[in-house]
């Protein structure tokens, strides 16, 4: 990722960076398209790669962190959807279930590449972050911050910096992240609180704010 | 260092964690997943479904076969056989299929091989001298069974078991 590629200050991003395909399946419902591919149709799997790819591709990358290796990881993720679709049953949502396997695959490619994404993993998000401060000492001081901020985040334990990152994202919703991290949703929102609070430790120990 | 505000920090957490995840995904991935979907079809065989019942069929019937070559018992046919031959000529009792089976014909065979009944008469020791100090134990008497009127009579000699007489020095004056 390039530093600063992505841009304004303070920005959202939007949520589908890839749009779907206007077709004839887009009035269809998941459930309808999940219904055909079990029968075999491998267009309407394709049209529900098309919805869900975006939100397959950003869970990995809370997971991962490199783009390319979210990538991998996603496209992985979505044939193994597609091997294991005679087994859904519809007993959560297909966007859940969908997540469930891509979080349990980019999970599995982290540990196999733990060594080399310790090292990887970047910190180059505090770079896109501008501060919308008056004047250049306040930018830059804003992305000091933001760069601490990175910093400290990357040191939390994995359970609680995915549990940040997903609930950050913007992409998922409580009950969604919770079925992903297979924990209860009030684990989950622990987790988020006690992550804020590690990282505010972390900038109380270096002056950013005070201990009180 | 001027302090930050918490809020402003919570801000701030909020914008690096998102900006953490917010790289776009570069290419649309359902071409690819398409293809690949594709080829696992097309190099799936069409036959899956035939192959996988011959496939029972034939383990199924290996399964057979091995039971019926290593079943512990003795073939029926056979032991017919043997109950015909019965009443002819008396089967010793060392030929006697000791296995358990739950046939009830093969439990019929197994009642009419035992061997007859034989009637045991009265044995009787030599009277033995015994010496002064010596322990005399006489043998249990073992009495005769009632004669079966349907089965002939065969009289058994049994030898005696040959007893030596006990000397009990060390015990003394506690044996009685």
């Amino acid at each position: 990722m390039k530093a600063g590629a992505i841009a304004p200050a303070f920005y959202f991003f939007t949520h589908q960076t890839v749009e779907p395909r206007a077709g004839s399946t887009g009035c269809v419902t998941d459930d309808e398209l999940v219904r055909l591919a079990q029968a075999g149709d491998a267009g309407a799997f394709e049209q529900l790669v098309v919805r869900h790819q975006a939100a397959v591709f950003r869970a990995a990358l809370a997971a991962l962190r490199v783009p390319e290796e979210a990538e991998e990881a996603a496209q992985d993720a979505l044939l193994r959807a597609w091997q294991k679709l005679g087994s859904f049953r519809g007993d959560a949502a297909f966007r859940t279930w969908l997540l469930s396997i891509a979080w349990n695959r980019a999970l599995s490619r982290r540990r196999s590449i733990g060594a080399w994404f310790s090292r990887r993993a970047p910190i180059e998000a505090a770079d896109q972050v501008r501060g919308d401060g008056n004047g250049p000492l306040d930018a830059v001081r804003e992305q000091e911050l933001a760069r601490h901020v990175a910093a400290a985040i990357e040191r939390l334990s994995p359970k609680l910096r995915d549990a940040l990152l997903l609930a950050q994202s913007g992409e998922y919703g409580y009950g969604e992240i919770a079925a992903m991290l297979q924990v209860p949703v009030g684990t989950l929102k622990s987790r988020v609180f006690d992550a804020r609070q590690q990282v505010k430790q972390r900038l109380v120990a270096l002056g950013y704010m005070s201990g009180e | 260092m001027q302090p930050q505000e918490p809020r402003e920090v919570d801000g701030v957490i909020d914008t690096v964690a998102r900006a953490m995840t917010s790289a776009r995904l570069a290419r649309d991935l359902s071409p690819a997943i398409a293809a690949r979907i594709a080829a696992r079809i097309a190099a799936r065989p069409p036959w899956p479904m035939a192959w996988r019942v011959a496939m029972a069929g034939a383990v199924m019937a290996a399964v057979v076969l091995v039971a019926v070559a290593w079943w512990p018992g003795e073939p029926p046919a056979k032991v017919a056989r043997s109950i015909a031959s019965e009443s002819a000529v008396a089967v010793p009792p060392q030929q006697v299929p000791a296995r358990p089976t739950t046939s009830k014909g093969a439990v019929t065979e197994i009642r009419t091989s035992r061997p007859p009944v034989r009637a045991v008469s009265r044995q009787t020791i030599v009277a033995a001298t015994v010496a002064a100090g010596d322990v005399d134990i006489r043998p249990l008497a073992i009495v005769p069974v009632e004669a079966d009127p349907l089965v002939p009579l065969e009289a058994v000699e049994i030898t005696p078991i040959d007893v030596e007489p006990v000397r009990i020095a060390g015990v003394g004056e506690l044996v009685e």
